[in-house]
């Protein structure tokens, strides 16, 4: 199963970055306790940052944020990590989502992750970016995980960045799952092993310009 | 292979100057840069239709082409475009038709849906029905030029009554007409449907979206019978700014490129020279460039640049028209005829056309017997009948969809 993460991590050894290995973490356990293998990618959007811009201005992707588009909407689920900044996503997090294809996520269970400089902020992505990633078409989770500096001192109790990190783990696993075997939960594909012959593959949009798909001029006359 | 240029006319500051043409300027200056295009031998020149500033090209093409067309001999006029989305068709109809005459049938036209929504609502159309104008505005147009006494009804504008369009188009064969989109897939479509041509001005767009634009109405082309899709007419755009020096090119169009409205601020002059056509250097690297077209778009039939843009002042523009004649023509005809098929039709004019018409060869509208698009109609009638048969018992269907079904 194919998850791909996509970080606005600002540097390698940011709190965000931080985070964002640590919800992975908990994604692979869960993977490999209900029998699958979690092949994780990242699309990293500081790499991104100049062609971003460059399509807000000229309205066409280039041929590296076709390439990670193309990525993301290959995956059976995506992890979305983002500093807070000011009381909001980090422009960049939000601009990604706001130059992605749109139904691009569908199907696709989503887990959203954030770090910040407070606690005060941590409905920034109950309330910033889960409409965004709704109106994308992907299943929002909910459960999202939200890491304050104070929390990096604190310990892994109840309600902790880590519960929470394995929390959203398990929904997303739990979702992958029902949706790729189209059977139920992790639970009930372990209980009858061979169920899941027939894996559903991700959604993709249909491709507009494939001749085969195209809608008959006819019926683009009597639309009319 | 036709060759040409094709303007927006746009009034742009010279960001080196400072200076802003007048629009009077502006208009005379699109004026003169066709007739150079015509002095050195380009084969067409086609102008923007604009409602708007920074925009002087003519809200009417036919009114700047027909004066074009008055001090020119040979070369072809054509549209970018022509919108046919906020235009009466019977004005449309009627404008080309009084211009082919005009113009000895020197002429044709390109139809788009245009990049400037707000021109909707001064026309009194809705712009959420961009689309469904296109295709019905197109239908009528296509009918008033074929047909005399016209019943026609649609949702768009009030119906006609045993209407005849004036005057008939010369010698009885309308404009060809060439479909430009850079988006829609349903203008590919559109075009295949009536066997017309079919644009894409890619100068702002990477060329796997280009290729897939063109081979969808290549296939589609071919599924309507109108030919193999290798023979279907194909345009494309390009832009070019050149130097006999290549890095003399670079310098001097930088400062255009970095502040153009369209190019400024964003992606770098290198990166948007390697992501769309936009060709800056020498004429043997234009050559090349424009060659490459042929490896993803097969064997085409017109290719157009734009010359006279991001405020570049009109002496530079003529000396661009030169160099296109003189240094990169020649070569680009030559290479492109030596592989170009034989099969391919080149892009039809008026002449060529006449001749079709004649061998009773015209496209049909939606493919006739002989085409998959037909046999497919057939099919679904059949199984169409006997469902109805089935359902309903004895019931006749007298099957769904003839060619075209325009009535």
């Amino acid at each position: 199963m194919k998850i791909v993460a996509v970080s606005a991590s600002m540097s390698e050894s940011s709190s965000s970055t931080a985070l964002g290995e640590r919800v992975l973490r908990a994604v692979r356990k869960r993977a490999e306790e209900s029998g699958t293998e979690a092949q994780v990618s990242t699309v990293s959007l500081r790499d991104l940052a100049h062609d971003l811009v460059d399509m807000t201005l000229t309205g066409m992707p280039t041929p590296r944020l076709e390439e990670a588009f193309a990525e993301i909407e290959s995956a059976d689920a995506v992890v979305a990590i983002t500093p807070v900044y000011n009381a909001a996503p980090v422009g960049i997090f939000t601009l990604f989502w706001q130059l992605f294809p749109e139904g691009g996520l569908q199907g696709k269970p989503v887990l959203l992750a954030a770090t910040g400089g407070t606690a005060r902020h941590s409905l920034v992505l109950d309330s910033q970016v889960r409409p965004v990633i709704a109106y994308l078409k992907g299943i929002v989770l909910p459960t999202t995980v939200y890491a304050a500096t104070e929390d990096w001192g604190a310990g892994g109790g109840a309600g902790s960045p880590n519960a929470r990190a394995e929390a959203g783990a398990a929904e997303l696993m739990g979702l992958v799952c029902s949706i790729r075997t189209g059977v139920g939960g992790p639970d009930r594909a372990a209980a009858a092993p061979g169920t899941d012959a027939e894996v559903a593959e991700p959604h993709r949009r249909p491709d507009e310009f494939d001749p085969a798909q195209v809608t008959p001029f006819e019926q683009l006359l009597n639309m009319g | 292979m036709e060759f040409g240029i094709f303007t927006i006319g746009d009034v742009t500051p010279d960001p080196v100057t400072g200076t802003v043409p007048t629009e009077h300027e502006r208009i005379k200056a699109t004026v003169e840069i066709a007739k150079k295009a015509e002095e050195v031998g380009l084969d067409v020149f086609a102008t923007g239709e604009h409602h708007n500033p920074p925009f002087a090209a003519p809200a009417n093409p036919p009114v700047l082409l027909a004066n074009i067309a008055a001090q020119t001999q040979r070369i072809e006029l054509s549209t970018a475009t022509t919108l046919i989305t906020t235009n009466d068709p019977v004005r449309l109809a009627e404008d080309y038709s009084y211009l082919q005459h005009l113009a000895d049938g020197r002429m044709d036209l390109m139809l788009g849906r245009g990049n400037t929504g707000p021109v909707y609502p001064w026309f009194g159309k809705d712009i959420r029905q961009g689309l469904p104008l296109a295709i019905e505005h197109y239908n009528l147009l296509h009918r008033l030029w074929r047909e005399e006494d016209l019943d026609w009804e649609g949702k768009f504008r009030t119906p006609l009554q045993g209407f005849t369009a004036t005057p008939r188009p010369l010698d009885g064969v309308p404009p060809f007409v060439w479909h430009g989109s850079i988006r829609s897939p349903e203008i590919a479509e559109q075009a295949a449907y009536y066997g017309d041509g079919f644009f894409h001005n890619n100068i702002f767009w990477p060329t796997y979206h280009t290729q897939r634009m063109v081979n969808l109405y290549r296939q589609r082309y071919e599924y309507y019978g109108h030919g193999t899709a290798d023979q279907a007419f194909v345009g494309l755009g390009g832009q070019v700014f050149m130097r006999k020096d290549s890095q003399a090119a670079w310098n001097e169009f930088r400062p255009y490129f970095d502040n153009a409205p369209v190019y400024g601020h964003g992606p770098s002059m290198e990166d948007f020279t390697k992501q769309t056509p936009l060709t800056v250097g020498s004429p043997q690297q234009v050559i090349e460039r424009t060659l490459s077209f042929r490896e993803w778009a097969g064997d085409y039939q017109r290719q157009l640049f734009l010359v006279d843009h991001a405020g570049l002042p009109l002496k530079t523009v003529l000396e661009q028209i030169d160099l296109l004649a003189e240094d990169v023509l020649p070569t680009l005809r030559k290479e492109f005829a030596a592989q170009h098929s034989p099969e391919v039709p080149e892009a039809p004019t008026h002449e060529w056309l006449v001749a079709r018409h004649e061998a009773d060869k015209d496209p049909i509208p939606g493919g006739g017997r002989d085409s998959q698009a037909f046999k497919d109609r057939e099919e679904r009638a059949r199984r169409e009948a006997e469902e109805s048969k089935k359902s309903e018992g004895a019931t006749k269907s007298d099957g769904a969809g003839g060619a075209g079904s325009q009535g």
